[in-house]
């Protein structure tokens, strides 16, 4: 089940990006050490129901800001405060989840989806509990600008 | 008064890319940040059409909507819903509210515009308010052909104007260029294959973008059931093979109301001078018709008392220039103005054989026509 929880997160990150941000994005191999130390941003949903958890998506602060002036048709420097690439972050994982669970509910496990909510800083790291299984999808988009999807997932009593 | 449009929505990035897709468009955007706000906004402004969001905070929009159709002030408003999720479930749950369409996110401007479109009558802004264009203004035509050779003869042949002739040879290239460049005039080709030349009309006149672009439909001079069926269907105008470039100008002049008076048109030491080039034929003489009565009335406006036809460059006194010249004296009749001709011997020998010209006068030059007019 998880794998194909990973496959349905791999072709919704890349509907999400190719239709919203004109922008090509493929999987590639996750490798912690991917994961620079400079701040960044991370959106997250949940989702509850017969599946219960949580998607994280996150990036660096300044590919944020370069995915919000995508969005917006801005120039990256026109994109003012962090409000603004905080409200996208959220917006992209909603639409991200949103697809998520679409295809979750036409197998037959229905679910809600939480509000957006969104972290910022540098060195930080999400730590699962022993009852939650985790899957870290890391994507890689024009040379060099990366994007981490993290899963944790826990199936509610009496589902597997 | 320009159509109102209320986007209601948690996410301020989607509220801002409605309203960027709605900018071309004579609407005002109006926005609110959940369904509580929504509804005070909807009542105040009365918009023409709700865009609302399904997961937000304070109030959803299952019960926004719910609460706006139960208010009969409001229950009329049409809705389309956003959501991020697609699933039947969901759906058929607006369905049954009584949405007028529903968007799955991520979307594309486009869509949203055509969605909307749909429902209300979106027109690109400034159309009706826009200052006249000239003739000789840059405009783009787009030549939908699959011969190449049609566009790039349409373009030679163009060449004196400042328009950009684009050329396309595939109608599923069409709509894309439309959406995204600026096109002032497009020319569909009905020998396209598969009949895609009429497709094409229909869907570019199902785009809220497109829908008020002009379109002529290029045929062979033959092929009249084809001419007549895009005369049903609604094509500005026909433009038959082989082509006449006068006719695809003054054909083009007409379906955007361009301003070609000062080609044909000028004062000159106090007389008002039409002067007829030497391409004169039946389609400039109804550009000129279409001028003749404005610049008369402007010239008496402005103290004029004189009119000089100068009919020297035109190569023959056909039945079109005749017509105009009996219009142009019947209304300086009309408008008290002393009126004189020039023309070339040619002209003047072939009036003579006419009964309505026989007895015009011509003179040699402008200055010989002020002179007799003194």
């Amino acid at each position: 089940m998880l794998d194909e929880i990973e496959e349905m997160l791999k072709s919704a990150v890349a509907e999400v990006f190719q239709t919203m941000l004109t922008m090509e994005i493929r999987a590639i191999p996750f490798s912690p050490d991917s994961i620079s130390d400079d701040p960044h941003i991370a959106g997250s949903v949940g989702f509850i129901g017969d599946l219960t958890g949580v998607v994280y998506i996150y990036c660096s602060a300044q590919f944020a800001r370069q995915m919000t002036g995508q969005i917006l048709g801005m120039a990256v420097n026109e994109v003012e405060g962090d409000e603004l690439i905080n409200d996208s972050m959220g917006e992209l994982a909603n639409m991200i989840v949103g697809g998520l669970k679409t295809k979750l509910v036409d197998k037959g496990h229905s679910c809600v989806l939480t509000i957006p909510s969104i972290v910022r800083g540098s060195h930080f790291s999400i730590e699962a509990t022993t009852s939650t299984t985790r899957r870290v999808l890391s994507f890689r988009c024009r040379d060099s600008d990366s994007l981490v999807v993290e899963i944790l997932i826990k199936p509610a009593e009496g589902k597997n | 008064m320009g159509l109102k449009i209320l986007t209601v929505d948690d996410s301020r990035t989607i509220r801002l890319i409605v309203g960027k897709a709605f900018k071309p468009f004579d609407c005002e955007v109006f926005e609110a940040c959940n369904g509580v706000e929504g509804l005070a906004v909807a009542s105040k402004e009365r918009p023409d059409i709700i865009i609302l969001d399904i997961t937000m905070p304070i109030m959803d929009g299952y019960e926004t909507l719910t609460k706006l159709k139960s208010d009969p002030e409001l229950k009329g408003i049409p809705v389309i819903m956003l959501t991020a999720e697609a699933g039947k479930e969901n759906v058929l749950r607006i369905a049954k509210l009584g949405v007028r369409d529903y968007l799955v996110k991520p979307f594309k401007e486009e869509l949203v515009v055509e969605r909307v479109g749909r429902i209300i009558d979106l027109k690109p802004k400034g159309q009706t308010k826009e200052k006249a264009k000239r003739f000789d203004d840059p405009l783009t035509i787009l030549v939908v052909d699959d011969k190449p050779a049609i566009a790039d003869q349409i373009r030679n042949g163009l060449k004196d104007t400042s328009w950009t002739i684009e050329g396309c040879t595939q109608a599923g290239q069409t709509l894309d260029f439309c959406t995204q460049k600026h096109t002032d005039v497009v020319m569909i080709s009905l020998s396209l294959p598969d009949n895609s030349g009429f497709n094409l009309f229909q869907l570019l006149r199902g785009n809220p973008k497109t829908k008020t672009i002009p379109v002529f439909a290029l045929a062979v001079k033959t092929a009249v059931e084809e001419q007549g069926k895009a005369q049903q269907m609604g094509f500005n105008g026909i433009v038959t093979k082989p082509i006449d470039l006068e006719d695809v100008k003054s054909k083009i002049s007409r379906a955007l109301n361009l301003d070609t008076s000062y080609k044909y048109f000028q004062q000159r030491n106090g007389v008002l001078l039409l002067n007829l080039p030497p391409s004169f034929g039946p389609s400039v003489a109804n550009e000129v018709s279409l001028h003749l009565r404005p610049q008369l009335s402007e010239a008496v406006d402005a103290g004029l008392d004189k009119v000089i036809m100068d009919f020297s460059q035109v190569r023959t006194a056909d039945i079109s220039l005749i017509k105009l010249g009996l219009e142009v004296i019947g209304l300086c009749t009309e408008l008290s103005l002393k009126n004189r001709i020039i023309g070339s011997d040619a002209v003047t020998h072939e009036c003579k054989n006419y009964e309505e010209t026989k007895d015009w006068r011509f003179m040699n030059s402008f200055e010989d026509a002020v002179a007799a007019m003194n």
